[in-house]
């Protein structure tokens, strides 16, 4: 990325037609006449700064890049032009007068890479227009919308044109004149073209090899930068120019005694000398003018922009515009109301572009609820296989073939698993030969409906805590013993199984299953826990009937539903459903994690990084907080990223 | 300040009492969103409310044949402050209705509306918007063609086109060009036009530009100052 620079500078200083312009920042070769293709020296006239070329038909200039490339900008531009314009005047030759133009647009290597023109619109009301012209890489002319202006009778007009490159396919564009706003869009014409040997043309444009929309006019002095100026600093220059100088002439010689032997005829050379003096004078009043106005971060531009940056500690990306920095700043600055919704919202809203109303704050509990409403959410849940789980009237359901061989003895694992990650404990375990030593699974519950359709013999369908890495696993279920609908729990350890014990004998009917883990005092053997296993034909909140306690090792990393077969095949269909899944993590630390929603389908151009960057500073220490586009991690989805989006959903 | 820029459009859709227009997020403090709603219904059988909006203007057309209805313009003029959606409500739902919403920088904020009218088009290709005089030469001629069936329609010649939105209530379609001309006096009728006959309404706006300002200047009795820097400003 260029450094942001002035990187033309032209004075039209010269006292005489044949001494060539030259760029006082050094991109161009002196600026010269081209008879060949019919335009010539213009003439040195009286001008604002002191002298100027007076434009007209068969005048203007043309030139080349010392370095090839310095006067290139295919991104961001900023062209600055006093000039003296007469629209009647214009409108007597052509209606368009080129100030600058760089490229002379038949090949690609001369692709203009930018330009900028006067246009009369209105000739007798003498309304004019400036605007910005360029080329797509393709040489496609990109005309821009301008903005138009009444020209005044006399005196010279300070132009300014910013480009703000955004994307190849969006370009802020903004005029003014003097220090006025005259028009600002966004263009879609981002793609530039333009390359290192173009030619640099003031006054006259090129078309085919011959000259085209010549200006009529004076040109003072032009300035072309590589960077977006703020509309801070134009209105700063102009008021140097147009109000603090003449008023440091006018300090200057109101500073002379009353009735003092001196001339006032301006061209004097004592005048003159006061004259050099007062615009001193005012040079220095207008920096410390500037300081005064644009210090604060909303108004801050250039080094203080970037100084009130640094000390903020809020870093722009790049291609961020000065607007957006700005407001980054205020954000950070008006942050109020600490870590509360209301609080966190005012923050972020502007930077997120919402609505403090439509930003939304989300924060988890330690339950997992799931009634399969919203189908099957892979990325909490882990089908094993995925043909065999599926979904209907809005439940879960799990089905297998006649004599499918789905067993789980310790040996054999072919059965059919519906689990998610079981969330663990930081915290030290009761009982264990190991203190602040973390396990998952600790205090975790699982409570599920279901509702057999059919469960044949040697069939069982149920809740599980499992732990595939050492094998142990803690079953209860409802199994189908030929013929005798059963409510079971068989525990394995390191793959051994403990037994199964018989809790109930019931019906093939639909049963709420509810499995925890009790975390107690109770001294037991390191690294087991009581668990409890209950079931209710009557609802999921009334019914329930405990187990005594299973003994049972701490510590599983899934949990979830299943289905298996015991002793043999599957002697029928399989086929139930699960419904109104309710787990409990109550060690997780999904509570101190909290998300900033911003819904991608919301029009807008959100500052994801400061917002980001602003929970950061708000956020109790012992919390993360971050800000999403999607509630969930979805695998493909460009809206969400690693470390970021909750995994598991929301 | 002039030229009227066009920065996006939005077509409407039901929000379940009328029409409802996402705010694009381009809009700035001071644009002037245009929202125009359509429909076959008269004003003795639907009324509009535009809750978000100052009405503009409301023309009708009520023959005896087709080629009856009422098209609103409406006028909002964005500050910054508003929700994500601007809506227009409805008594009942229109038989056929359609709804655009067009967001302009630089257009008038108090006195847009310079000229209105409207015509009814029976069973043909060319929906012929009327002429208007424009006052000042920056004055934008809006054009419109809402059409009793959901087919495309194409803009004049020498128009530029804004929407062509299918309809939120039946098969109907809605098509908004616009024209800077940079001349006042009389436009001449602007005919858009579809591939086979239909019937409808055609209608034209002309809208005011904010005024244009005088370019500040400076005019030295001398010679001689300090002009462009690289250093400070």
């Amino acid at each position: 990325m260029a450094v942001p620079a002035s990187i033309v500078l032209v004075r039209f200083r010269e006292q005489d037609i044949n001494v060539l312009p030259s760029d006082e920042m050094g991109s161009l070769n002196d600026l010269n006449e081209d008879a060949g293709t019919g335009f010539f020296l213009p003439p040195v006239v009286d001008a604002f700064t002191g002298k100027g070329r007076s434009f007209g038909e068969a005048f203007g200039l043309v030139t080349t890049d010392i370095v090839p490339g310095a006067s290139l900008a295919t991104r961001d531009v900023t062209i600055r032009a006093l000039v003296k314009w007469d629209p009647s005047l214009q409108h007597g030759l052509v209606d368009t007068g080129a100030l600058v133009i760089r490229g002379k647009g038949n090949v690609a290597a001369e692709y203009v890479s930018y330009g900028l023109e006067l246009r009369v619109v209105n000739e007798p009301l003498r309304i004019g227009e400036v605007r910005f012209r360029w080329q797509d890489t393709a040489g496609n002319v990109k005309i821009q919308q301008g903005g138009q202006f009444i020209a005044p009778l006399a005196g010279f007009v300070m132009f300014t044109a910013v480009r703000r490159w955004v994307s190849a396919t969006s370009v802020e564009i903004r005029y003014y004149a003097g220090d006025r706003l005259l028009a600002e869009f966004v263009s879609p014409d981002g793609d530039i073209g333009g390359g290192t040997t173009g030619s640099f043309s003031v006054g006259v444009r090129y078309q085919a090899g011959l000259q085209a929309d010549n200006l009529v006019g004076v040109i003072d002095e032009l300035q072309v930068l590589n960077y977006e100026i703020s509309g801070e600093e134009i209105a700063a220059t102009w008021d140097r120019i147009s109000r603090l100088q003449p008023r440091g002439y006018k300090a200057m010689r109101d500073l002379l005694q009353p009735g003092a032997p001196v001339t006032n005829d301006p061209t004097s050379r004592f005048q003159k000398l006061l004259r050099i003096a007062g615009q001193a004078l005012g040079y220095a009043a207008a920096q410390v003018e500037n300081f005064r106005q644009n210090q604060l971060g909303d108004r801050a531009y250039g080094p203080v922009l970037e100084q009130w940056e640094r000390n903020l500690a809020e870093a722009p990306r790049a291609g961020d515009g000065i607007d957006r920095r700005r407001k980054r700043l205020l954000a950070h600055l008006r942050q109020r109301a600490g870590t509360s919704i209301k609080g966190v919202a005012a923050t972020v809203a502007d930077l997120l572009a919402l609505a403090t109303s439509q930003v939304q704050v989300l924060a988890f509990s330690q339950s997992i609820n799931d009634d399969f409403s919203a189908g099957i959410r892979t990325e909490l849940w882990r089908p094993d296989p995925t043909a065999q789980w599926t979904i209907a009237a809005n439940a879960l359901r799990v089905q297998a073939a006649n004599a499918s061989n789905i067993l789980f003895d310790g040996s054999n694992r072919n059965w059919y698993t519906f689990l998610t990650a079981a969330r663990g404990s930081r915290s030290g375990s009761i009982g264990s030969a190991n203190t602040n030593r973390w396990f998952d699974g600790r205090g975790c519950r699982i409570l599920a409906k279901i509702a057999p359709t059919t469960l044949p013999d040697k069939g069982e369908v149920g809740v599980v805590f499992y732990d595939w890495a050492k094998g142990n696993a803690l079953f209860l279920g409802l199994r189908n013993n030929a013929g005798v609908y059963q409510v079971v729990t068989e525990a394995f350890r390191t793959w051994v199984s403990q037994g199964v014990t018989v809790q109930l004998v019931s019906a093939l009917a639909t049963h709420w299953l509810h499995l925890r883990q009790i975390d107690d005092s109770a001294v037991l053997p390191p690294k087991i826990k009581n668990h409890v296993a209950a079931w209710s034909t009557t609802s999921g909140t009334a019914g329930f009937t405990d187990s005594a306690n299973i003994q049972h090792p701490q510590e599983f990393q899934w949990m979830g539903l299943y289905a298996r077969g015991f002793g043999a095949a599957l002697a029928g269909a399989l086929d139930v459903s699960f419904d109104d899944v309710k787990m409990r993590h109550p060690y997780s630390d999904r509570p101190f994690r909290w998300y900033v929603f911003r819904d991608p389908a919301l029009a807008g151009s959100p500052d994801m990084t400061a917002a980001a960057a602003a929970l950061k500073r708000l956020r109790h220490a012992h919390t993360d907080a971050k800000v999403i586009k999607s509630k969930s991690m979805l695998a493909g989805n460009a809206n969400c990223l690693a470390d970021q989006t909750p995994q598991g959903g929301f | 300040m002039p030229p009227i820029g066009f920065i996006a459009a939005t077509p409407g859709f039901s929000n379940g009492g009328g029409i409802g227009f996402l705010v694009p997020s381009t809009a700035k403090e001071g644009d002037v969103l245009i929202a125009i709603v359509a429909c076959t219904d008269t004003s003795t059988a639907l009324h509009v409310t535009g809750a978000d909006f100052d009405l503009l203007v409301r023309l009708e057309q009520n023959p005896p044949a087709s080629g009856r209805g009422q098209i609103f313009v409406y006028r909002h003029v964005v500050t910054g402050a508003e929700g994500a959606q601007l809506n227009v409500f409805t008594d009942i739902n229109p038989t056929k209705g359609a709804g655009a919403m067009l967001l302009y920088r630089g257009m008038a904020r108090d006195v847009t509306l310079v000229a209105s009218g409207t015509a009814n088009v029976v069973a043909s290709t060319n929906f012929v918007c009327p002429s208007e005089t424009l006052v000042t030469y920056s004055d934008l001629y809006l054009g419109i063609a809402f059409v009793e069936a959901a087919v495309a329609v194409t803009q004049p010649a020498g128009t530029t086109e804004r929407s062509d939105a299918a309809g939120v209530f039946g098969a109907c379609q809605l098509e908004v060009f616009d024209l800077l001309r940079e001349l006042v006096g009389a436009t001449g009728t602007k005919t858009a036009t579809t591939a086979g006959a239909q019937s409808g309404m055609a209608a034209s706006v002309a809208l005011a530009a904010l005024p244009v300002l005088v370019a500040p200047a400076v005019d030295p009795d001398v010679p001689g100052a300090i002009g462009l820097v690289t250093v400070g400003v």
